[in-house]
């Protein structure tokens, strides 16, 4: 089934075009990694997939609805987004914190639902945060509260999954363990995932398509295997890019 | 828990409020006076002269609580209090005008009530004026339209007779001796109680943020909006019974949440128990402490708050560490 559709998106920052006339189509159960250079364009696409600011041109579909018509708990509970900045250090705690992430499907003004308080308790679980759950979130080291980040959106359960830079302070068995238990929960929930990186490794590593900015307004978009290629990346980054194959993975690093 | 002991405090307080005053009364007189169906001095006393002050009080300490936590979180500023944005500063020009001009209580009611509504609105508008809304944009504006209010306060007080000066100084200082609460600011407490109850979730959310509360499904703009005009009417309203009280909405929010309230679900109604308690004991010891003399109750909250507050903030801090 098409999660998200965009048809002629353009996307401007300063009067600047970063992309231009987008046409993508992602279906659930797929994972999306979101790549390009600096200022390529990649957060402001996330924000505009997620509402936050107007595209410069054309539709966004949701489920076959206009993005534009959605609005409110009912947009919450279809879109959510893992902010590149995390979570703001509040006085909270963090079984409260991931609490929050259920605020679209509240069905008490008072209440906390046991469905609500099972979903954020697993959440928790899944991002190793259980044993921390009254813990002041001011005393979270930078990865820990990015796994809280990273479990308050899985409580939300949105159907499309926006990750800005995941892997922000994470240790390397987290990137990959804490983003694989989120890729487990789309086949079983319907649902998609696009994340913007700077680490092709872990893109490839994750997600089976690929979305490259190539910086001028143009992008490439399919299969992980056909735009992880050495001249794609090298043309999207500026610099030559490699790709080494161990096993049955491949790797890429710049090269000087 | 704390709610229920909040209640309790309550009760307390205004059981405490009906017993003191130059008169001294037995608890048997003051229930006498509030349940049975008997006449007298004393519980005429209780009755005409006590319990309407008691409950002013209840209801300015609520109102000016609920107010705090308001702009608290819609300004994301902890010293945020509910004078700041100049709702009080546009009801005491309209209460000194009135004083000034020599009108009765009514018109003073009147007057200081327009003067919050023309702040409001002022405000409003000059924040929301061209470009994007922002909360420096709207703290700016307020503190700016906050300043030109003091400076017409000075320049009323400075062209008044002496005699006249002295009742606008205790209507700016905060006096609950005239009060008497009306039933539209009942009404506007309950119904602001009310509608924090059933926004507080989304106050939550809000705390972290315009945009991580936008993208959890919480129509930001439009609740924004709700709390500036909700948070000035409620000042408003408490202004105008009691003149501008200071250092309750500032310092019973902190407080609630410091005793284990941040859940807005629970800060709201503590906060307005709480307040509308303090206020009722400052109140008491405002008209009794120096008998005859009656004090201004604003003075009292500050001498009184300042040194509870700290040791709040100290035995919190010594908890947590």
């Amino acid at each position: 089934m098409t999660l998200l559709k965009t048809r002629n998106l353009d996307i401007s920052v300063a009067q600047r075009k970063l992309i231009y006339q987008l046409e993508l189509e992602i279906e659930s159960g797929t994972s999306w990694a979101l790549l390009g250079r600096n200022g390529a364009g990649k957060t402001s696409l996330l924000h505009t997939l997620a509402k936050l600011m107007p595209a410069a041109a054309g539709e966004i579909y949701i489920e076959g609805e206009s993005l534009a018509k959605l609005e409110g708990k009912p947009l919450a509970q279809r879109i959510g987004l893992l902010f590149q900045q995390g979570l703001p250090a509040m006085p909270k705690t963090v079984y409260e914190t991931a609490m929050l992430g259920r605020y679209p499907h509240h069905q008490s003004l008072w209440r906390d639902d046991p469905e609500d308080m099972a979903v954020v308790e697993n959440a928790l679980r899944d991002f190793d945060l259980a044993h921390l759950s009254s813990r002041s979130i001011q005393t979270l080291s930078g990865g820990e509260a990015q796994r809280l980040a990273l479990a308050q959106l899985v409580a939300q359960a949105p159907s499309l999954y926006l990750l800005d830079e995941p892997s922000n302070h994470l240790d390397l068995t987290h990137q990959l363990k804490g983003l694989q238990r989120l890729k487990s929960k789309l086949t079983s929930h319907r649902a998609a995932l696009v994340m913007a990186s700077h680490d092709i490794n872990l893109a490839s590593q994750i997600c089976d398509h690929v979305l490259l900015l190539m910086g001028d307004g143009n992008y490439l978009a399919g299969p992980a295997s056909e735009i992880l290629q050495e001249d794609h990346l090298s043309e999207a980054f500026g610099c030559i890019i490699r790709r080494v194959v161990s096993g049955k993975e491949a790797f890429f690093f710049p090269s000087a | 828990m704390l709610l229920l002991l909040l209640t309790l405090l309550a009760f307390a307080s205004v059981l405490f409020s009906l017993l003191s005053g130059s008169l001294t009364l037995s608890l048997h007189d003051v229930l006498a006076a509030l349940f049975a169906d008997e006449e007298g001095l004393q519980l005429q006393i209780v009755r005409e002269i006590r319990l309407p002050r008691t409950v002013a009080a209840f209801l300015v300490g609520g109102l000016l609580s609920l107010s705090g936590v308001i702009m608290q979180i819609l300004l994301r500023n902890p010293l945020a209090d509910p004078f700041i944005l100049g709702v009080s500063g546009g009801a005491a020009v309209g209460a000194l005008t009135a004083i000034f001009l020599g009108g009765s209580v009514f018109w003073l009611y009147q007057s200081a009530f327009s003067g919050a509504l023309l702040s409001i609105l002022l405000v409003f508008t000059l924040a929301n004026a061209g470009k994007r809304w922002s909360v420096t944009r709207l703290l700016l504006t307020g503190v700016v339209v906050s300043a030109g209010w003091g400076a017409l306060i000075n320049l009323l007080l400075t062209t008044s007779s002496e005699n006249t000066v002295q009742s606008m100084l205790f209507w700016l200082m905060g006096d609950l001796s005239q009060s008497r609460a009306s039933w539209h600011s009942h009404a506007l407490l309950l119904a602001g109680m009310g509608g924090g109850l059933a926004l507080s979730r989304a106050l939550n959310v809000l705390t972290q943020g315009d945009q991580n509360a936008q993208t959890l499904g919480v129509r930001v703009e439009a609740l924004r909006t709700t709390l500036y005009l909700a948070a000035s009417v409620l000042t408003a309203s408490a202004v105008v019974i009691a003149g501008s009280v200071g250092f309750v909405g500032l310092i019973v929010p902190h407080a609630i949440r410091i005793l284990g309230g941040r859940d807005h679900r629970y800060l709201i109604p503590g906060a307005v128990l709480l307040g509308g308690s303090f206020l009722v004991f400052a109140d008491s010891l405002a008209r009794t402490i120096l008998a005859p003399q009656q004090l201004p109750v604003g003075v009292v909250t500050a001498l009184v708050g300042v040194p509870s507050f700290i040791l709040i903030l100290r035995n919190s801090a010594t908890q947590s560490s």
